[in-house]
């Protein structure tokens, strides 16, 4: 009879290690997937700051270069549209047509990461157009921003409409509409929030 | 464990022993040994795994300690992102009020004020939303009265082929010449005196740095060159001939092609006030645009059309957010060169 008081013990014991060694299984299972640029863990974290950093740059860049603003003013007033005559009314396999767009490209599609690029504009900032739509960003999508200030006297960049300024569009002078309203006092325009989305493939 | 053998062997001792009563303990402490075997080797295997499972629970602990303290760096330029942000914000206003053209001075400023003071609703709007308070203010008394001037490569009815764009200036910005590259003489590095454009700068005491501008007549390519007093000049750079060509003397560009040291070079090694010249605009067709800052009053004389502006502002600006207090004093100068 009190043999079985030693088995008692051993059972629970026995029952123990199995629980752990269950736990520990499951444990090393989940560990042990390997790591993709798309699972959390430490590589991940560094890759997104990685990809901040160069969208942030690359802002830089091409708005102290005049690149972004030309990009930004690449507008068809007519049909309202950043591509020209083509539907949708922005870019969704890469970038725009010039030296934003390029580098845009460069930088990320070459490398297979995404990029989603709006514009903020309007009275109180809330209004947005899309200059580059590629889908629906990831969860680890990162963003960088950066304003530019378009004067009244600012020229569109787009094929034909080279002498078109944005106060002309804005006071009926010339056809057709900017899709930003002349939301500043003075000489400025309005300025232009460009935020740029970022996420590997 | 003790408590029951020992029960167990009393029962056995007290009996004095037949071999029927001895078989039976003899089997049950036989069990009992190997119960006791069986104990330790699992007791070791629970140990064992245990320690593996606090080996795999530390090092997730630490893993997330070190995600959770990481990622202050991405933010770390913020306050310098905003104040870039507010830079270029009241340049813009200050450039595009002086392209407008008022009628005054006292308009300019007032434009520009009201400008900056719209640049704060407008930055104080965007960096809410990411929890930073901006704050942009100015003075229209630290605002500098300069002439916005604008001109084509003419010399506008002085008689001659010279022209002068600003007189007695001791601040330039924003020189940009834009020539249509094929009205340009054809010559060289030692030719060019004799027969190419030139933006003269000369102080008071008659010392002189020319730009001569002008299409290389081996390459074919548009040439800018530094000359001094009036000697051979030293050519800067050149770039391939594209319609029309940009010589921004102030920013060190030729049209897409960087020009370092263009300024520092020529008006930069002048002293005191001086006055910027065209000449021989027959050999260039285009136009220039500068802003300047007169040694006195608060216009610069001028051949070509010179309008009121305002040449610098300097703006008050302050930067919050929970973990940051950031403030300075900037005096804003759109395209001013460093030397």
């Amino acid at each position: 009879m009190r043999v079985f008081d030693n088995r008692a013990q051993a059972h629970t014991l026995e029952a123990f290690a199995a629980a752990i060694l269950i736990l520990a299984g499951l444990t090393f299972a989940l560990q042990a997937t390997a790591v993709t640029p798309l699972s959390a863990s430490t590589s991940n974290q560094h890759l997104e700051n990685q990809q901040r950093a160069v969208a942030n740059d690359l802002l830089e860049t091409s708005a102290a270069n005049g690149d972004l603003q030309d990009a930004l003013l690449r507008w068809d007033p007519d049909k309202e549209t950043f591509t020209d005559s083509r539907s949708p009314s922005y870019f969704t396999g890469g970038g725009p047509p010039n030296s934003f767009g390029t580098a845009l490209n460069e930088s990320f599609g070459d490398r297979r990461i995404a990029f989603n690029v709006h514009i903020h504009h309007g009275p109180e900032n809330d209004a947005e157009t899309t200059l580059v739509s590629m889908g629906a960003p990831s969860d680890n999508a990162v963003t960088a921003t950066r304003t530019i200030v378009v004067t009244d006297d600012a020229n569109l960049t787009a094929p034909g409409y080279e002498n078109t300024t944005l106060a002309s569009l804005s006071d009926g002078t010339s056809d057709g509409e900017f899709y930003a309203v002349d939301a500043a006092t003075g000489a400025v325009y309005d300025r232009l929030e460009v935020r740029i989305v970022v996420w590997q493939l | 464990m003790a408590a029951i053998s020992s029960g167990s062997s009393d029962g056995d001792d007290s009996r004095g022993g037949g071999p029927r009563k001895r078989g039976s303990p003899s089997d049950d402490r036989r069990f009992r040994d190997a119960d006791r075997g069986q104990l330790l080797l699992v007791a070791g295997l629970v140990v064992a795994v245990s320690l593996v499972a606090l080996v795999v629970l530390l090092n997730a602990s630490i893993y997330s300690e070190n995600v959770a303290t990481r990622g202050i760096e991405a933010t770390d330029g913020e306050a310098l992102e905003v104040r870039a942000a507010a830079v270029e914000g009241t340049g813009a206003v200050i450039d595009g009020t002086n392209r407008n053209r008022l009628a005054d001075h006292d308009a300019a400023v007032t434009a520009v004020d009201d400008g900056i003071t719209d640049l704060d609703a407008s930055l104080a709007r965007t960096y809410a939303d990411r929890g930073g308070v901006t704050h942009v203010s100015t003075n229209t008394s630290s605002m500098e009265r300069g002439s916005y001037v604008t001109g084509n490569l003419t010399a506008n009815g002085t008689g001659g082929s010279n022209a002068t764009l600003a007189a007695d200036v001791s601040r330039t910005r924003g020189f940009v010449v834009e020539v249509d590259p094929d009205s340009l003489a054809l010559t060289d590095e030692s030719g060019a005196t004799g027969n190419a454009f030139r933006v003269e700068f000369a102080n008071d005491s008659a010392e002189t740095r020319a730009v001569y501008v002008y299409e290389d007549n081996v390459d074919g390519n548009i040439t800018v060159a530094v000359g001094e007093n009036g000697g051979d000049p030293t050519v800067v750079c050149s770039a391939s001939s594209v319609d029309p060509v940009a010589v921004d003397l102030t920013g060190g560009a030729l049209g897409n092609e960087r020009c370092p040291g263009l300024w520092a070079a020529s008006a930069g090694e002048l002293s005191g006030p001086y006055d910027v010249n065209i000449e021989r605009t027959g050999a260039a067709d285009g136009d220039a645009a500068l802003t300047v800052l007169p040694d006195s009053g608060d216009s610069a004389s001028s051949d070509h059309t010179a309008t009121p502006a305002v040449y610098d502002a300097r703006i008050e600006f302050s930067y919050r957010t929970a973990e940051l207090r950031f403030e300075t004093t900037v005096r804003v100068a759109p395209g001013e060169p460093d030397a």
